[in-house]
């Protein structure tokens, strides 16, 4: 039955057709939410063919994501250019929005096949459309449209700022249809519903048949009601190309290169002072001297661990805590250190860090854009019984921990953090 | 802005696009060693006191960065007839820089230069072509491109860079505009303009950086009413050179100077020659910093940080910094921000 009373989705497992346990980052506009919860992505096709793909939190069991998915709509793939991590991408072919996702499978032998079949699913849902075109729509649609949750019709109508499903299907089948990329939120739904009758679950399209009226209304409802009532088409073959009406993509097209990929991402993911993030701390700030560094080289075993990760320097006999120091104070490496400040905030460390040997709790406060938290994991973490070198700070803990803290210890272990405390002696 | 990237290879292979550098004098010399050329190197200058800088001389051109701003009318008459200056249209907005120094370049006649290989390649290829072809040249011109590039900082991150419009992309649009004398006359050679505009002559015994200055204070009163942020750099002859030159005419050549004055100007261009070369190996070394991925450099100091009980400190006076950043901001940006402010 298409309408779950209980919502989309709410699936059992055994109706699932696919299923990773992932967690979830989402971006709307240039904001990124993230989320640092156990989920599991899933999609799931209900009675009337329609597929969701579907978002759930695996400690609350609460779906938080449902999404009815056209073919040819989204697109999902690996984040190439992470390559430090396994972050997939949920692209809205019709809009700029996204949705990421990272993977929490312990294992990623799978990661690509889970890919592929999202993929599949996404746009070659298995044939449960024993109604093509033709009359016996009707009942369906009805049935359909009146049970959907007000958010479900939203997605399917386009509002929400959300391109996609029957709005842009429909925009294609009246061309005087102004660009479904006008109607923006809620309200707008019901501009964007044109010609109800020729909904249909868009399958392959069959032989078009022509419209009748448009009518617009602000009231999705009652036009779903009186969609009901038509006589139902099947969808006219031009919805093949549906998504191809409208859109003019915002994005502009750069026309410059960035040095640094990250940058570009950085200057555009940047809210307006006050607007979005509450405050973007920069470490660099804070670090722009060497005197905290003094402690550290002081340590010569520090020394060694630091100078690993710098150039090696022209002068063979350079002084390496000079060296150390040198590059500290340079402008290209606080220019480094306030990227990565703004970076982790932005909450788009994480399948970063992760590659370090860092606590559990400090790779997730980097998924989550918590800096506090981070700079709090990063000072619990300390080797047990190791010698302190300064004198106590008001914020120390270092008494605590004797093992790093870690968040989640089954089906989340990073082999890394295991590493990590075997490393600590 | 001629942002138009018609041959340009597309911006969507990064391979084929230009990378952002920075401007200073550092870059723009090891640019220059870069593309092959010798005997040049840039000085960044502060003033246009001509006093103040002769010790630089000859000053072959100089390179005046500057935001941009939309209508900004050529200060003199644009010529179109001179096939014997090199202008070439600014095709790429990341390849000012180099734009700006190969436009002097490309047009110095001095003996303490050459060009070298590349440059004279190009110059040579280029010849015939008028300035909208010339620009497309360059920016599909690989040694040159590959050498700019390499000034670019690292990646850091890699990141799916979403398609989100910038909204800061006509905020910070620096621009450059290079001055020389050709043929006893003053050139301005500014890449957006439609060819080199010519602003004087140059009187037979007048040093032409007197007659540039005022154009030059001109530009620089027009955009300090708005603080626009600007600077100066001298396209001057290798400077260890040079002092290694008078050196070796002072230690071989009959003086006038007295045995004693002699060796003490001999120690002083010693000390020069010291200073340059510290200020080569200050240069290699930025660059290398320029191009280092710091990341793991980071994050070990971090860590480190952390485990010494320092990094909280540490982040608590950032955070007491950044809110006073942005109380400072509120104050000064307080009507705006009626509009933007969230709860």
């Amino acid at each position: 039955m298409f309408g779950r009373q209980s919502g989309l989705g709410s699936s059992s497992n055994s109706s699932n057709l696919v299923e990773f346990r992932a967690g979830r980052m989402n971006m709307v506009g240039k904001m990124v939410h993230p989320d640092s919860r156990k989920g599991l992505v899933y999609m799931t096709q209900s009675d009337d063919g329609l597929m969701h793909f579907c978002w759930k939190d695996r400690t609350s069991g609460k779906v938080e994501d449902d999404l009815i998915v056209f073919p040819d709509d989204f697109e999902y793939k690996r984040v190439d250019q992470c390559k430090t991590g396994r972050v997939y991408v949920l692209k809205f072919k019709s809009s700029t929005r996204r949705m990421f996702f990272w993977m929490q499978e312990p294992k990623l032998d799978k990661d690509d096949e889970h890919c592929r079949r999202i993929n599949e699913l996404l746009n070659n849902p298995p044939s449960a459309h024993q109604r093509g075109g033709g009359g016996s729509n009707d009942g369906d649609l009805q049935y359909m449209l009146n049970n959907m949750s007000q958010q479900q019709l939203m997605q399917l109508f386009g509002g929400v700022g959300q391109m996609g499903g029957l709005s842009s299907l429909l925009g294609q089948m009246n061309s005087r249809t102004p660009s479904s990329r006008n109607t923006s939120s809620g309200g707008g739904a019901g501009s964007a519903l044109q010609t109800p009758e020729n909904v249909s679950v868009p399958r392959t399209p069959t032989a078009p048949s022509k419209s009748g009226s448009s009518r617009s209304s602000s009231n999705v409802n009652s036009q779903a009601g009186e969609a009901a009532g038509s006589a139902g088409s099947s969808v006219d073959a031009d919805a093949s190309g549906k998504n191809s009406t409208t859109s003019t993509t915002t994005a502009s097209e750069s026309t410059r290169a960035y040095a640094n990929p990250f940058q570009a991402y950085l200057s555009n993911l940047s809210p307006e002072h006050g607007a979005g993030r509450s405050l973007n701390i920069d470490l660099s700030t804070a670090l722009s001297g060497a005197e905290a560094i003094n402690q550290l080289i002081a340590d010569p075993d520090r020394v060694k661990s630091l100078i690993v990760h710098l150039p090696e320097s022209e002068d063979a006999d350079a002084d390496r805590k000079q060296q150390i120091k040198d590059h500290i104070t340079s402008p290209q490496f606080q220019q480094a250190l306030a990227q990565f400040s703004n970076a982790l905030q932005s909450a788009q460390l994480g399948p970063v860090v992760k590659q370090f040997e860092l606590s559990n709790e400090a790779v997730a406060a980097a998924f989550s854009g918590n800096l506090e938290d981070f700079v709090r994991a990063l000072e619990k973490s300390l080797p047990a019984g190791a010698t302190m070198g300064s004198e106590p700070s008001g914020n120390e803990k270092k008494g605590d921990a004797e093992t790093p803290t870690v968040v989640a210890r089954d089906e989340n272990t990073d082999p890394a953090a295991e590493k990590q405390e075997e490393k600590q002696k | 802005m001629a942002e138009a990237n018609t041959g340009a290879g597309s911006m969507e292979e990064p391979e084929s696009s230009w990378c952002l550098i920075e401007s200073d004098p550092g870059v723009f010399t090891e640019l220059i060693r870069g593309f092959g050329c010798t005997g040049a190197q840039v000085e960044e200058i502060w003033t246009l006191e001509v006093d103040a800088f002769r010790h630089l001389e000859p000053i072959h051109g100089l390179i005046f960065l500057f935001k941009w701003v939309q209508d900004d009318k050529p200060a003199g008459r644009v010529v179109h007839d001179r096939s014997d200056i090199f202008f070439a249209r600014q095709m790429i907005q990341n390849a000012c820089a180099t734009q700006a120094l190969l436009s002097l370049l490309l047009n110095i006649r001095h003996p303490d230069i050459d060009l070298g290989h590349t440059l004279n390649s190009f110059k040579h290829f280029c010849q015939e072509l008028d300035p909208v072809s010339r620009g497309i040249c360059l920016s599909n011109e690989e040694k040159i491109r590959t050498v700019h590039n390499s000034f670019a900082r690292p990646e850091l991150f890699e990141l799916d860079t979403p398609d989100a419009p910038s909204e800061d992309d006509d905020d910070d649009v620096y621009h450059f505009v290079s001055y020389m004398p050709i043929k006893g006359r003053l050139f301005e050679l500014d890449g957006m303009h439609e060819g080199p505009i010519e602003l004087a002559d140059i009187g037979q015994d007048q040093n032409w950086l007197q007659v540039v200055r005022p154009f030059i204070e001109a530009r620089m009163q027009r955009y300090s009413v708005g603080e626009i942020h600007f600077n100066l750099m001298a396209l001057v002859s290798d400077r260890q050179r040079y002092y290694e030159r008078q050196i070796q005419l002072l230690v071989h050549q009959p003086s006038p100077l007295s045995h004693t004055e002699r060796q003490a100007e001999i120690a002083k261009l010693r000390t020069f020659v010291t200073l340059e070369q510290e200020k080569k190996r200050r240069y290699r070394q930025e660059n290398q910093r320029r191009r280092h991925n710091y990341l793991p450099f980071i994050v070990e100091v971090l860590k480190q940080l952390g485990e010494t009980g320092q990094l909280m400190p540490i982040y608590e006076k950032a955070k007491k910094q950044a809110k006073e950043q942005a109380n400072q901001e509120q104050a000064c940006n307080s009507p705006k921000n009626e509009a933007n402010q969230e709860p």
